[in-house]
């Protein structure tokens, strides 16, 4: 906060020249396309209010909090709030886990989206293409919890599945919860199972939103269907790819926390290869809860979603300005 | 373009910071009457003629889910307060799921509310620290004068934070005993002796691994894993948090005790030994701590369960024909912390006075207590001649779902039907009870909390795989060494020890 | 797709080849998505002892309706929490996807000067946020929206990630077709009505069903904004359910025996079939909107 003062301090005649020779722009475009801002007046309005003026719960993040003096009444305490995450080392661990885990879910999950997508646009068979796709969407209501309980039945050691199955076969059974690498792709497994009929949606109704005159021409012109596929399916749902991935780059520090506190649960085993940010500090948290840990912890994500994110879209921009988030 | 989104994010963090600034968000409750002196004299007065107090709604918020049948019986409680004290009460409920993150907020907003449960277990010392509630020592004896005379100076000392009692704790005595829970039947037919120490819990768990092939000795899983807790209890030593689980432990039986982390006290290679050996002989499986089923013992997967007398009561009910037993195997049974229940009036109360009068009832008036916590008569439960209660439809109305928090030994009845056995083995606890001064001992972790937030990450990451034989017992040893120094043990163990100091002194001199 | 019928007589071997696979790829993601259910459903018709037992089956194992008895213990609550949800997704998803493809529309428009710094305003907010904390009082104190409705409504409205995926729908509307119909003198209301909204059909059915589903499963907001118990949606009842069968499972101090043999395993698959039931039975005419190709051509002429 000190640093925004002082930069506002230090700059005043060129923010305050800078927003004078604005302003009359924006009026002006305000009044010649006032219906279109009128058309956004309405999410302007509610992101103000239910985002913008509780932004101020931030300054928590550097303060001890207390019931009696309030937010604004308690006391400063610097970085205090953000030592646990550092102090040994684990903090930086959980945030190289979070950057690898999200990064593979990302890819695996919406390329099999993708496929999906793409699949039953050219699958023949209209009745067995809706089934499918209603089928796919299932996972999604399937609970973190019950996915952790199918988790457990799956894979423990004396009545999993995969044992019975090992055994029968006359291997050895295996204990999957001693074996942390294994969990980087049960994880990523999963998270593709639970996603994919959701996140096809997405693609599926961008397909549809294809020009149908595009296939007949290429249908005339004798193209396989191979070639239908990645000369205009594909670049047609370009945009929507880019604009999916880029909003998950953009929460890449976030972990889907349900997702790894049910499926590895307090596994202590477990937790070097499966700890992300959310997990790690609910657990050091755990029994103190403590406001201004929590949030100087949230902090750190958004500091640094907000730095990757910003130069992830100025790369795109310079490619083709079109694809930028903003 | 550049530029315009650098101008672009710095008008939007101005904007953010004055608009929050400038539109609230300031928080805090309202500070409140917290001198009692005039309005005092007034109503300390009228307490005996209702007619001049006025008329006043109180808000209590206590941890659970609401029965279905407590509106009603909320209506026949307020007849009775509207008489008494003329006040009408509204009782809003935190639910299980989600009371750590909704208490916080409810006090954070400075929404009025007049009573409050609390506990260690809701953070009590962390949210008195945080100026969550009203100082009690001069509108206790003023407003519910029977019920300050009713805490006893051990449980003054352990509500007390700083300089204030913040809480009235609980008048009922709840046992800190933990033993073994096993089954009789089985002991029975693979002629296995009593348990009387580990050796003989050992010898239990290898007769059910010869003969029960598929069920499992111990009842180790993800929520209970007690057992090396139980352990260092029955090896005379005592945790600081006065609860499983925790990192820092005493030996009471020293004159001045140091504190140590729990794998330093002297047996402690020797039971890891006894761990190891345990895993590896199959009394658990390597994948416990994924399991997260807490109803092997009733459902005959496992054979024994390390947990408290209560579990094993209902045990008892559940599976007569199992024959259970308890064995009880820390040797000093305790009164537990007053702290574990009670009340207390927030900052933001707008009738303090009238809570306090409020409880006061609930804690000594049979009429008020039997019908907050028991339900209408006859219609929710019945009270036997014998004084115990008999629930008439539990699925309306439980027993004693929301009193937790003002029970007393006079007032609580015991339900009607339970196990001859279990009185006796209550009287048993009573009269093995062993003080502990120990217990009034709070561990105050907010200046170190960053390093004791570490400290709670190594006990569930590498202390509990390694006490359940997850990890070589070498390896992992030194890996918590290596991270207890990271995560500056020395530092916490020093100020924890340092607390522990002052705290004899003071309890020397007042006693 | 009937236009592609003629091709399925002289099929290419290409064609052929892609069929065989994708049939076998999208059979292969049918089991996976179905059997996992189908064991939900089966286990929520389980005895709790048959399935602590041995585990999921694909047939009920010993057929038991006591999971769906303890759901339904007192139906009026149920129905009432299945009212209060059906009510909140409805006017929600209506008001929301309003609210959305409006702002998606204007954002869009590559002549609006202004896109890209009001996106960003609207993107922030996905960064940073206030904690609960602040966002909470804000909300009780100031707003004063405590046991309302528009506390399960509002804070939710619009979703920064639906509102920019909308976005890129909405770049599918031809700008020419934009300016030709400014220059026939249409307003820029009528514009969106009725030339950006059925263009966009296919996004908007998608974020619709983004914002519904959303809206349905909410619980979050009611736990923290509503306390009085007529006014809980229905997932929320049933969270608590869970949750409290699960507390008071360990809160063996609590003098009450009937806690201890509640079917806590079954009840939480026979809640997710009472939960989801609702929405898996809507999807399908939801899924008509998505086979139908949109033709740019024909909005043209």
């Amino acid at each position: 906060m000190k640093k925004q003062n002082a930069q506002n301090a230090l700059t005043p005649t060129g923010a305050t020249g800078a927003l004078a020779g604005k302003k009359h722009p924006l009026w002006s475009e305000m009044k010649k396309n006032r219906s279109l801002f009128l058309m956004l007046l309405p999410a302007l309005l509610l992101v103000l209010l239910f985002k913008y003026i509780p932004l101020g719960g931030i300054v928590l993040a550097f303060k001890d909090y207390r019931y009696d003096l309030g937010i604004v009444g308690s006391p400063w305490v610097g970085l205090q709030n953000f030592k646990f995450f550092f102090l040994s080392g684990t903090g930086l661990r959980v945030t190289v886990n979070t950057i690898v885990y999200n990064a593979a879910n990302l890819i695996t999950s919406q390329l099999l989206s993708l496929v999906l997508a793409v699949v039953l646009n050219e699958i023949w068979g209209r009745r067995f293409k809706k089934i499918i796709q209603s089928v796919s969407f299932l996972p999604y209501f399937v609970s973190w919890i019950l996915v952790g309980a199918f988790v457990y039945n799956i894979f423990n050691v004396d009545n999993g599945v995969l044992n019975h199955f090992l055994v029968a076969l006359g291997h050895d059974p295996i204990n999957l919860y001693a074996m942390p690498s294994a969990w980087f792709f049960i994880i990523m497994i999963f998270n593709s199972w639970k996603w994919v009929g959701y996140n096809s949606v997405v693609y599926i109704a961008a397909i549809t939103g294809i020009d149908s005159e595009c296939y007949e021409a290429a249908d005339i012109d004798g193209a396989n269907v191979w070639q239908k596929i990645w000369r205009i399916t594909l670049p047609s749902i370009k945009p929507t790819v880019i604009t999916i991935v880029l909003l998950n780059v953009g929460r890449i520090l976030r972990g889907d926390f349900q997702m790894f506190y049910q499926i590895v649960g307090r596994n202590g085993q477990l937790y070097d290869a499966t700890d992300v940010i959310d997990t790690f500090v609910f657990r050091s948290l755990a029994s103190g809860g403590d406001i201004g840990m929590t949030m100087a912890a949230t902090l750190y994500q958004s500091v640094l979603c907000f730095i990757i994110i910003v130069g992830v879209n100025a790369l795109v921009k310079k490619i083709d300005s079109d694809y930028a988030l903003f | 373009m550049k530029r315009n989104t650098h101008t672009a994010i710095s008008l939007l963090l101005a904007l953010a910071l004055v608009v929050s600034l400038l539109c609230g968000c300031a928080g805090g409750a309202p500070s409140s009457v917290s001198s009692a002196a005039p309005a005092g004299s007034t109503a300390g007065e009228a307490s005996s003629a209702p007619g001049a107090l006025e008329e006043a709604t109180l808000v209590m918020y206590v941890i659970g889910g609401e029965p279905v049948g407590f509106p009603d019986m909320l209506v026949e409680f307020n007849k009775l307060l509207k008489e008494e004290l003329n006040a009408t009460l509204e009782v809003n409920w935190l639910g299980f799921a989600d009371y750590l993150t909704q208490y916080p907020l409810l006090l954070s907003s400075g929404d009025p509310v007049d009573l409050i449960y609390t506990a260690t277990w809701t953070n009590y010392y962390q949210e008195a620290r945080k100026g969550a509630f009203l100082p009690l020592e001069e509108l206790g004896p003023q407003y519910a004068p029977k019920t300050w005379a009713q805490i006893t100076d051990a449980a003054k000392f352990q509500a007390t934070v700083g300089e204030h009692v913040y809480a009235i704790p609980s008048g009922k005595d709840t046992y800190s005993a933990w033993g073994i829970a096993a089954r009789g039947d089985l002991m029975q037919k693979y002629g296995v002796d009593p348990i009387t120490d580990w050796a003989g819990y050992e010898a239990y768990m290898d007769a059910i691994k010869a003969n029960e092939p598929n069920m499992q000795p111990s009842g180790v899983y993800a929520d209970g894993k007690q057992q090396d807790d139980v352990v260092a209890l029955s090896r005379g030593y005592y945790p600081l948090t006065g609860s499983t689980g925790s990192p820092y432990w005493i030996d009471p039986s020293q004159e001045h005790p140091t504190v140590f982390f729990v794998t330093e006290y002297p047996e402690f290679q020797q039971d890891l030994a006894m761990y190891d050996r345990w895993a590896e002989k199959g009394f658990w499986p390597a994948d416990a701590l994924a399991n997260q089923d807490s109803t092997m013992q009733e459902t005959g997967k496992s054979a024994s369960q390390i947990h408290n007398v209560d579990w094993w009561r209902d045990l008892c009910i559940l599976r007569p024909e199992w024959d259970f037993q308890w064995y009880e195997m820390t040797n000093h049974v305790e009164i537990q912390s007053a702290m574990q229940d009670g009340m207390a009036i927030p900052t933001s109360a707008k009738n303090p006075e009238r809570a306090l009068m409020l409880l006061e009832k609930l804690r000594t008036d049979p009429r008020y207590y039997d019908l907050f916590v028991y339900g209408i008569p006859g219609v929710h439960s019945n009270i036997l001649e014998d004084g115990t209660v008999e629930a008439l439809n539990p699925d309306v109305f439980p027993l004693d779902s929301c009193g937790w928090g003002f029970r007393t030994n006079e007032l609580t009845r015991l339900p009607t039907g339970l196990p001859d056995s279990y009185g006796k083995a209550v009287e048993s606890l009573k009269n093995s009870v062993k003080e502990n001064k120990y217990r009034s001992f709070f561990m105050d972790t907010d200046s170190i909390k960053s390093e004791y937030s570490a400290i709670q990450n190594i006990m569930s990451q590498y202390y509990t795989p390694l006490v359940l034989g997850m990890t070589d017992p070498v390896a992992g040893m030194e890996e918590i060494n290596k991270q207890l120094e990271a995560a500056d043990n020395e530092k916490v163990k020093a100020e924890i020890q340092r607390q522990l100091d002052e705290f004899i002194t003071k309890w020397d001199a007042g006693h | 797709m009937s236009k592609k019928h003629p091709n399925r007589i002289r099929a290419s071997n290409s064609m052929k080849l892609f069929q065989v696979l994708g049939y076998l790829f999208l059979l292969l993601i049918g089991f996976f998505c179905l059997v996992p259910f189908l064991l939900i459903v089966s286990a929520s018709f389980s005895s709790e002892t048959a399935i602590t037992r041995n585990g999921f089956s694909l047939f009920p194992q010993e057929f038991s309706l006591e999971a769906y008895k303890m759901i339904f213990r007192f139906p009026d609550a149920v129905v009432q929490a299945y009212g209060v949800s059906i009510f909140v997704t409805v006017v929600g998803t209506v008001l929301g996807l309003l609210v959305t493809a409006m702002t998606a529309y204007v954002l869009s428009r590559p002549d609006f000067k202004y896109r890209n710094q009001i996106s960003f305003f609207f993107y922030f907010t996905t960064l940073f946020n206030g904690g609960m904390v602040c966002t909470y009082i804000f909300i009780i104190r100031y707003l004063q929206l405590k046991n309302s409705y528009a506390s399960l409504i509002f804070p939710t409205l619009i979703d920064v990630f639906y509102l920019l995926i909308m976005r890129s729908f909405m770049k599918a509307v031809p700008i020419s077709l934009i300016e030709s119909a400014k220059l026939d003198g249409a307003s820029e209301y009528r514009i969106f009505f009725q030339i950006a909204l059925p263009l966009a059909k296919a996004g908007l059915v998608t974020i619709g069903l983004f914002i519904a589903l959303n809206y349905w499963n909410d619980w979050y907001n009611a736990m923290l904004y509503i306390s009085k118990r007529s006014m809980w949606p229905l997932q929320y009842m049933l969270y608590d359910m869970i949750s409290s069968t699960q507390m008071m499972a360990q809160l063996s101090s609590v003098a009450n025996v009937s806690v201890m043999n509640m079917p806590s395993q079954t009840l939480r698959m026979a809640m997710a079939v009472v939960a989801t039931g609702p929405a898996i039975l809507v999807y399908p005419f939801v899924q008509k909107y998505f086979v139908k190709g949109v033709t740019i051509g024909a909005v043209k002429g």
